[in-house]
This record gives structure tokens, sequence and C-alpha cells, in this order.
């Protein structure tokens, strides 16, 4: 599984999680997104075999409101179905308006002896949620409420 | 602190409606110059945009445990304009109804204090908490409409507590307005695996002792159920789970959309997006939310059924012979209507609180019989270290719709406490002090150090001073399940 960096600014929000994050490519900014959700919640992401594998697809008029639904997403998997998942392939099936996504999700089942769990994330927020382009590559930012 | 603030009295300030284009009324904070110079600016700012929300009425609130959130502050209250004015999910947050729950028991620290680590252990293995699905049930699709429509009443008559703990829950257990209808199957798919579980994060089952030291009045204290120096009291905070979660992040992000296409309402941040309440929009989240309600009655009534099985199984004793007595169940991110008095009028309003308790005064309706020389308890969830407060509601709530403090509140992020904190050393560091903790998450443990909340007494304090509630009895907590 890829490692990717984030950053939690952690004077942003008192209770909640304030993540940003910078990458080259719109497919790596959302692969990152999920790492730190996951990493929010798990001591060990890492621990995550690609067990199973779904594929979702997503469109939206707003880039942000996609990272919303796609974050929605594996939250909302990680309570009904009892599964951790993490994107194995992302592509962009459409970057203008509407955009659309095409992701192969993959992980497996929660395992509470193998992990960690440090904190639920109840919910991607909407407060201070952005994409958007930086020097030739992409940024985001948004709040989780745990 | 911000410069434009106003102090209109010891412990109440105010930010003027000229401080920011938009405020359609004042924002007010209630607290005193040591919390208010513990705030952390979002809350100013945040308050201050709860202000705009079309048919706020009066004033935009926050009480003394404030700290930011996001949309609106954690401790706000906006009374809304039903007829001319909106519904805000931001202004009740994701955990739709979390809440605190207070039983009594007739026992008294020396009778259990050699057996407090097993039932903590024998709790911790029977009610679920930390991530993911599991619950004490896992209702079908049919079943869960069936429930959040009976809320807690549902959970009586399945057989999980009695007729009278109907009697000691706000709103009795269960709101009329829900409607499964306007829940999305998967908001029911993904609660549907977790009901009687606790969750994560500040989520927990205590048990605590009330110290007669501790009682500042024991004749409210006996009214409601609290008798006995050094009396075992149990205490239970969590919410909808994963179903109120769900049905808030959809309504959030099918608002956001129409609050600007079909409503034109412009607001700075999304979280604040709103549907006028009498739109079909407003009110097919009025319904869902209702659900979520109900859910995280019936929630909070089936882990502590859970409790008192386990209590009776160690102390060989039924629930009853133990005084198992619900105190009572409070709300503490709702949006109710409710009727208040406005200028000397009558006015029904769209009550949102988010981290903030109800506080209705012994003459209002709702408030239990037994309860009516007293006024409606008010529970406190201090954090785990440091204790937690039986309050009852005072008069000078009248201007806050009737609404008070729901806990310490924050002074440190979450990230900033799993730096200096291990979790592993506060549960030695709690063994050392008489609390016996078990927890789902050591880090999670960390975050929740006592350090990282404000002084529960000084909030306590303030909202007292203010007027809002007053004191009855500190809670200390012995054993602690956390999420």
């Amino acid at each position: 599984m890829k490692r990717y960096s984030y950053k939690i600014d952690k004077n942003a929000t008192m209770a909640d999680v304030f993540i940003r994050i910078n990458e080259k490519t719109l497919e790596d900014l959302f692969s990152a997104a999920a790492y730190a959700l996951f990493s929010v919640m798990l001591e060990n992401p890492d621990s995550i075999e690609e067990k199973e594998t779904i594929r979702i697809d997503l469109h939206g008029d707003e880039m942000d409101i996609l990272l919303y639904d796609f974050l929605g997403e594996l939250v909302y998997r990680k309570d009904a179905d009892g599964t951790i998942l993490l994107p194995a392939s992302i592509s962009f099936t459409s970057r203008d308006r509407p955009f659309a996504l095409s992701a192969e999700l993959s992980g497996e089942k929660i395992n509470k002896q193998k992990h960690m769990f440090r904190v639920d994330v109840k919910a991607v927020t909407m407060h201070r949620l952005e994409v958007k382009r930086i020097n030739g590559g992409w940024s985001c930012s948004f709040v989780l409420d745990v | 602190m911000l410069h434009q603030l106003k102090k209109i009295s010891d412990y109440l300030f105010e930010i003027p409606k000229s401080y920011k284009p938009g405020m359609r009324v004042p924002a007010r904070i209630y607290a005193g110059e040591d919390l208010m110079d513990g705030m952390d600016s979002a809350v100013f700012e945040q308050l201050s945009n709860v202000a705009m929300l079309p048919g706020i009425v009066k004033y935009a609130l926050c009480m003394p445990d404030g700290h930011s959130g996001y949309g609106f502050p954690i401790g706000g209250v906006a009374a809304i304009d039903p007829e001319t004015g909106v519904i805000s999910p931001g202004g009740i947050g994701f955990d739709i109804n979390c809440g605190v729950r207070l039983i009594a028991t007739n026992l008294v620290f020396d009778e259990i204090k050699n057996n407090v680590k097993r039932l903590v252990d024998t709790m911790f293995t029977r009610i679920n908490s930390g991530v993911g699905k599991g619950g004490i049930l896992s209702l079908t699709s049919p079943a869960l409409d069936d429930a959040v429509i009976g809320g807690a009443e549902w959970a009586v008559e399945k057989g999980y507590g009695t007729a009278r703990d109907l009697e000691y829950i706000e709103e009795k257990g269960r709101m009329k307005d829900a409607d499964p209808s306007a829940v999305s199957p998967r908001a029911k798919e993904r609660g549907r695996g977790q009901a009687g579980s606790l969750g994560s994060g500040n989520h927990y089952l205590e048990i605590q002792v009330v110290r007669k030291e501790n009682i500042f009045d024991p004749a409210a204290a006996e009214k409601f159920g609290i008798f006995r120096d050094g009396q075992v009291m149990i205490m239970i905070h969590t919410g909808s789970r994963g179903y109120g979660h769900e049905i808030a992040s959809e309504y959030l992000r099918r608002f956001v959309t129409a609050m600007q296409g079909r409503y034109h309402i412009n607001l700075p941040d999304r979280e604040l997006a709103c549907a006028p309440f009498n739109s079909k929009d407003g009110q097919d989240y009025f319904k869902a939310m209702n659900c979520a309600i109900n859910f995280a009655f019936m929630n909070r009534q089936l882990i502590m059924h859970a409790a008192r099985e386990v209590f009776s199984d160690i102390l060989k004793k039924s629930p009853d012979e133990l005084g198992m007595n619900l105190v009572y169940d409070v709300c503490h991110n709702t949006a109710k209507i409710e009727t208040h008095q406005i200028d000397g009028k009558k006015m029904k309003l769209l009550v949102h609180r988010k981290g903030a308790t109800r506080s209705f005064t012994a003459e209002m309706k709702g408030v239990p019989e037994a309860y009516r020389e007293v006024g409606q308890p008010v529970l406190i969830g201090g954090s785990m270290e440091t204790g937690s407060y039986l309050m009852a509601a005072a008069e000078g709530s009248s201007k806050t719709f009737y609404s008070t403090v729901h806990g310490s509140g924050r002074v440190m992020s979450r990230s900033q406490a799993k730096k200096i904190f291990r979790g592993i050393e506060l549960q030695k560091k709690m063994m050392g002090k008489g609390i016996y903790v078990q927890t789902s998450s050591m880090s999670g443990l960390a975050e929740e150090s006592g350090a990282a909340y404000k002084n529960v007494d000084r909030v306590v304090q303030c909202s007292e001073a203010a007027g809002l509630s007053r004191p009855i009895a500190k809670l200390i907590p012995i054993g602690n399940i956390k999420g």
C-alpha cells in the first residue's frame, strides 16, 4: 500500500480534525485524502490488507463535493459493511463539469485484534472543505468530525 | 478577546450586529471573563455566522462551555421562527441527539469497591464500543423503522426497561414527528447493526460516586434520587451512531445544493447549509432528524438495560433491589419546536441546540411530575478524570430559550492532547486516583485527558452565575468504559 503525506492543523479546530494535503495529481490527492482519513482512525493504516474489492462511480458539479462524497463513501462502508477500504485505483472519467470518478476500493473486514483504532470518524464536514489547483498540482483541505 | 465584544454583565458578552455584514441579530456569549479569554477566536466567527441564519430570533447564543466546531460553535443555540426561517443540520451536528443519561442506584461505594473492575470489564465486554458495526441488537430494516418511530418506548415494549423509565427521558424518549420514509436506505443500512453501542471519541459509560461534600442542594438531590453519602451512579454519554451521522451527512449535501440553487440563501460557511423549515427539504430533514433523535433514545435505553443486567448479575440482586432508577436523559444535539415568550408574546420556535442542553424550569410542560418543585435535571458530562455534574434548570434560562451548558468544553485540540499525553500513562494515573478505565483505544484515551478540557467546576459556576442552571451534585468517576 502506498503511503501519502498529509498535515493535521492542530490549532484549526478544537474537537475535530482539520487536514491539508498537496499532491501532484488529482488521483493522488483523493488517494491521499483516503489514506489520511484512515490514519486518523487507525494507529496502523498499513495493516489494511487487500482482501476484497468493490468499485464505485461518483459524479458531481463541484470537485470539493466530489471529495466529500468519496470520503463519505469510505466512512459509510466502515459502519454499514464493517469494512475498511482504501483506493486501489482512481480514475477521473470526466475532468469537466459534471466531474466523474471511478474507483476500485480494496480492503477487509474490521478486525479489532489487528486494526488498532484510535477514534471513529463520524462524518466528513463541509466546513473549510476545499479542492484547488496550486503550482501545477492540487491541494485540498477538510475537517473530519470525530 | 475580540475588541468589538461588549460586556453586558459579568457573565454575558455581546457581538453587535454591526460586526459582520449579513448578521440579522447580535450574538451573545454567556461566560465569565476567564472562560472568554480561553475561547478560541473561531467561536466568535462561527457564532456571528449563525446570526446570519434566516428567521433567527433575538440572538445567536453560545453557552459557557462553548468552543469552536464546524459551522455552529459547540455550545451554540439558535431559535428560528419556523414560519419564515430555516432548519440547519449544522446547527444540530452529525451526532443527532448525542446526549447524557444518569441512573441512580441505592448502593454506596463501599458495597461495590471490590467489584468495580469486574463491573467495568463485564460491561466493556457486553456493550460494544469503538469503531464499526456491532451493538446489543442487529435490526432488520423494518424493525429499525419501528424502533425509530418508537424510540425508547419501542425498547421498553421489547423488554429493555420499564414504563417508569419513559417518564424520566426528555420528550419521554420519543419524538412524534419521526418518519422513516424520509431516511435513505443507506442511513438505515449504516445504523441497523449499531443499536445499543457507545461509539468512540468522548462517548463513555461511567460508574460514579456522589460524596456528601459534593451535594450542593440536598433537598433537590433527594428529589432526583440522591440521598446517601457515597451513592453509586451510572452515566451514559452517546448518540445516534452511524444512523444519525448518515442522515446529517446526506441532508447537509442536499441542502448545500438547494440553499443556493432553490432558496437563494448565501451564508459564509457551507456547514451552515439550511432550507426553509416549511419547504419539502426542510420537512424531510426534520422527519429524518426526529428518527435519529429516537434512535439515540433507543440506543441509550438498550445500554442502560445492559448495565442493569451486569450490575444485577454481579451483585446478585435485581435492578429493582439495587434501586437502578433512571434519574433523567437529556439531549444536547437537536432542533425542536418549542413555545417561548418573545417580547411578551408566545411564539413557536425551532430551537437548534448544538452542544447545549435544554433547561426547562419547574413550571414548564415537559418536566417530569416528580421534579415539579425543582425543575428539569441538566446533566453535564465532564472529562473522565475530573467528574460530571447533576444540575437543575434555573430561571435565567428564559433568556437563552431555556438552554444551558452540556459539558466541560475542550481547551486543547485532539492532536495537541495526543502529543502531550500517552494513553497507557493516563490509564495508570487514573488508576492511582481510583478510576478504573477500560478503553478500545489508548490514543483515543489520551485525547480525552482531563487537561484537554475546561475546568468543569468553573463552567458550572459560570452557568449558575449567569442564571442558566444550578448545581445539585458533583459526580466523581470510579470506573469508565471509553469508546
